[in-house]
């Protein structure tokens, strides 16, 4: 008797807030994450689906997200190297352009010049135009001089005194027309913009997708443990006890997915990074950064992933557990 | 510990389960509930648990009226419960150690003193070479020899027991009762509801009986006590 009620003091104090219960609730908890872990590993090919769904959830945004953080990259540069091409006037001698050329090459605001003869440039339309055919029914040449102006690296990022440059050239003796090609960099910055945005709402769609995926299995979980919920809410379990393997088993589907979302992110960077290298150096502009997971987009998918496992199984658990009662 | 203060509960549709109940246990008492099916046995049962309320009177557990406990506070009421269950209500994706334990894992006890706990339950039972078999693989007599010490080995102060010996034959339904019997020596309380009126009445114990709804009669009903431990 003396025994029992001894034990019934231990009860009475596991009860009460302190360091050994604060140990016993840590280690519940590992426990739990761990028995939620392994019914998951115990139905393989129903994890599989769920992580592989949020897998692509989650890749899908990220990879729209590197398309955009890559072009921005790559406009910077594209946007520091443009140069300003000087059109002269048809049948200007080739001493007058050199002498333009040589009286601007001491200028500051301008890094190099580099003089492109009709010939030249008629060699350069063949090639890459293809349209070579279209030129031979010319009598003569129709291209005039250029001279391709390279602005200094300090004008780069100053689009008004890259103008400035731009009006003084124009203003050039003999010079037809001088032309800083800004609206192709217009359109591509926007296109850049457009895919961040997009990036950001095909992100919060997929986001509530993986809620809802995520929520409708742990009510599929909810009813397979039917039984058992109502046998742990007999002999005492609480909520909270119940609702426990439950949102870790979230946390798994979450946190894998995350993981194997990186793992499809890595792979389709690594397929794509040849031809994309390829595509940016035809626009003059490499690009160091290859789409590719680091460690720390890694790590933001998994916690992302985690979080949005959580609030799934959370949602789910509020709406399916308390129906569940005995009777 | 027990008191029911004029109780009836009526369940939606108007069907009446108890009618006007008034009885009282004593703390370290062991009382049959006996009755046809149907009488309000489980009904009594379940009021005491808190899966039920009463439409009318109090239900008071130590004092307590049960009414009040609140979604919060009835896991910790059961925790101070014991319940054997008819159909064992054993979970089969775990062992009979598992099984057995699981009412100290809820009130997170530490694992030492859990295995200790169980052991010591099983070995009551006569079970303790099973701990690590799954319960699938018991009879039925072990399988609610499994469930009695789920229910005993937290230690609680009221033991319920629905139909414990509902599908067991004499003899086995004689050594669940003696188990019973057992545990209220050492101070537990220990309600059973069973039909299984002969073997009640051996044991010269209270009998409360039900009928439909009410009680028809409660008290002592000696018999000749031979099978009686």
């Amino acid at each position: 008797m003396n025994r029992r009620v001894s034990e019934k003091r231990r009860f009475v104090r596991l009860a009460e807030f302190s360091p050994l219960r604060l140990l016993v609730w840590v280690r519940n908890h590992f426990k739990v994450a761990r028995s939620s872990l392994s019914r998951l590993i115990a139905e393989p090919l129903q994890t599989g689906l769920t992580i592989c769904v949020i897998a692509i959830a989650l890749a899908l945004p990220t990879l729209l997200l590197q398309l955009a953080a890559l072009g921005g990259s790559a406009l910077s540069q594209i946007g520091d190297t443009s140069d300003i091409n000087v059109y002269f006037e048809l049948g200007v001698a080739s001493e007058s352009v050199e002498g333009f050329a040589e009286s601007w090459q001491s200028d500051n605001r301008v890094s190099s010049i580099e003089i492109i003869s009709p010939d030249e440039g008629l060699q350069e339309f063949e090639d890459f135009s293809g349209l070579g055919s279209i030129l031979s029914d010319f009598e003569e040449n129709p291209l005039p001089y250029v001279a391709r102006v390279l602005p200094a690296s300090h004008l780069s990022g100053r689009p008004a005194e890259l103008r400035l440059l731009l009006q003084a050239l124009d203003a050039g003796e003999q010079v037809e027309t001088a032309v800083l090609d800004l609206i192709w960099l217009d359109r591509l910055n926007s296109i850049v913009s457009f895919v961040d945005r997009l990036s950001y709402g095909v992100g919060f769609l997929l986001a509530i997708g993986i809620l809802l995926i995520l929520g409708n299995t742990v009510r599929l979980t909810i009813e397979n443990r039917r039984e058992e919920i109502v046998v742990i809410k007999l002999v005492g379990g609480t909520d909270r006890f119940v609702r426990r393997p439950l949102i870790y088993a979230g946390f798994w589907y979450g946190f894998l997915g995350g993981l194997a979302a990186a793992i499809l992110v890595a792979l389709v960077g690594l397929l794509l990074s040849f031809p994309l290298q390829r595509l940016l150096l035809s626009y003059q502009s490499s690009v160091a950064v290859l789409p590719g997971i680091s460690l720390g987009a890694l790590l933001k998918l998994a916690v992302i992933g985690a979080g949005l496992g959580c609030a799934g199984a959370w949602l789910s658990v509020l709406q399916h557990l308390r129906k569940i009662e005995p009777r | 510990m027990i008191k029911f203060d004029n109780v009836s509960k009526r369940y939606p549709g108007g069907y009446d389960a108890l009618k006007r109940i008034s009885l009282e246990m004593s703390g370290g008492e062991m009382a049959f509930l006996t009755g046809h099916s149907g009488a309000g046995k489980s009904t009594l049962l379940k009021l005491i648990m808190a899966m039920e309320y009463s439409s009318q009177g109090q239900v008071l557990y130590q004092g307590k009226n049960l009414a009040r406990l609140g979604r919060q506070g009835i896991p910790y009421h059961r925790r101070r419960i014991g319940v054997v269950f008819q159909n064992h209500s054993l979970l089969f994706d775990r062992s009979v150690f598992d099984n057995v334990a699981l009412p100290l894992t809820i009130s997170g006890a530490d694992s030492k003193e859990t295995a200790r706990r169980v052991r010591a339950a099983l070995d009551k039972v006569g079970l303790i070479h099973r701990e690590t078999h799954n319960p699938i693989v018991l009879s039925g007599g072990e399988q609610q020899r499994v469930g009695i010490a789920r229910a005993v080995v937290h230690k609680p102060d009221l033991l319920l027991a629905d139909e414990p010996t509902g599908n067991l034959d004499l003899e086995l339904s004689a050594e669940i009762m003696n188990l019973f019997r057992e545990f209220n020596s050492v101070g537990v309380t220990v309600l059973v509801a069973t039909h299984d009126i002969p073997l009640v009445q051996e044991f010269g114990l209270r009998e409360i009986v039900l009928s439909e709804g009410r009680i028809a009669s409660d008290g002592t009903l000696q018999r000749q006590p031979e099978l009686a431990p």
